[in-house]
């Protein structure tokens, strides 16, 4: 356990909470290291625990049999686990570690007993899963919408917003994966990105050159989750240039 | 042995190198792996750089650089059965 002190945590949903709201979570409150692949919840299986990101990114993936794609990502503005708030115990989703990192995690059952002595805390957690349906229901906009270049664009502004650095590790199979696509297909669009000058591309990984190009390819495929999280925490989840 | 397969794509004229490869049980799996890919790629993907995905082929080398198989994407169309008696 380590009881962090809130002011040094760095998970913006509990950085916000109220002093007494993070004290009825701190004695259960528990540092955990993300490692890429470490499965934070498994489909149809118990919920163990909530997690909050410190940093790095958890994505919530569907996995249907006949392939994988990713319905949601998550960093430190938010946590993964949404079903355990809304009562529910368990998903038909996985979420797994896309960005190594480091998180707070809390039981599903303290997290639950929480909420139900603290209505202020129940209802800071579920403004946060309303910002995360939104960006879920953009997911589908961009699927149903955009171009392969320019849910690439989006997905990896998403991922800039949720890191520390430029340079971004990974592999184009990851994000065939991520975009429910074929790899080829992404390595069509990420030549295409390289082209336009917005990222450097090389072997397992893609360097961000120029956010402002980046956000012109996506269009409007990407910002109206983003917008929407700011005015709802007033705490801007868009990454500075 | 590692049977790595690089599924480079053609387009009109200029060369899209993989740099990743997929990893194949033998080498007679390679044109059923490129025709699903390209199945999927022509039926369900949208490129704003690729006008038509008829005009791409596959241009797939094993790790030494050989070229093993090269399909154009209208395979997908199959063999036409028609127009024979």
């Amino acid at each position: 356990m380590s009881q962090a002190q809130q002011s040094t945590v760095r998970n913006r949903l509990l950085a916000s909470l109220s002093a007494g709201d993070y004290a009825l979570l701190r004695p259960h409150l528990e540092t955990v290291t993300l490692e890429v692949r470490d499965h934070l919840f498994r489909a149809d299986q118990k919920i163990a625990h909530v997690t909050f990101p410190e940093y790095g990114i958890a994505s919530i993936v569907a996995d249907t049999g006949e392939g994988r794609f990713e319905v949601g990502m998550v960093g430190s503005e938010g946590f993964a686990g949404t079903s355990v708030v809304l009562g529910i115990d368990r998903t038909p989703h996985t979420c797994l570690v896309q960005a190594t990192g480091e998180a707070i995690r809390i039981g599903s059952g303290e997290l639950q007993s929480a909420m139900d002595r603290s209505p202020t805390l129940r209802a800071h957690l579920l403004r946060f899963i309303h910002t995360f349906i939104v960006q879920v229901s953009q997911t589908a906009y961009a699927n149903a919408g955009y171009s392969l270049e320019e849910r690439l664009a989006r997905w990896l502004l998403m991922t800039h917003d949720r890191l520390e650095h430029d340079d971004m590790p990974i592999t184009h199979e990851f994000m065939s994966i991520m975009l429910g696509t074929r790899r080829p297909g992404v390595t069509l669009a990420v030549q295409m990105l390289e082209g336009t000058g917005a990222i450097r591309a090389s072997r397992g990984h893609i360097t961000i050159l120029d956010r402002d190009k980046l956000e012109h390819l996506a269009g409007q495929s990407y910002g109206f989750a983003e917008k929407e999280y700011s005015n709802v925490f007033a705490l801007p989840i868009k990454r500075g240039r | 042995m590692d049977l790595r397969y690089f599924m480079n794509i053609r387009y009109r004229g200029r060369l899209v190198p993989d740099s990743e490869g997929d990893e194949l049980p033998v080498e007679e799996a390679v044109r059923d792996h490129a025709l699903a890919i390209a199945r999927d790629l022509v039926f369900g993907t949208r490129m704003d750089a690729i006008r038509s995905w008829f005009d791409c082929s596959f241009e797939i080398t094993d790790k030494t650089g050989r070229v093993v198989l090269v399909l154009p994407f209208d395979a997908v169309l199959g063999e036409p059965d028609f127009g024979s008696a």
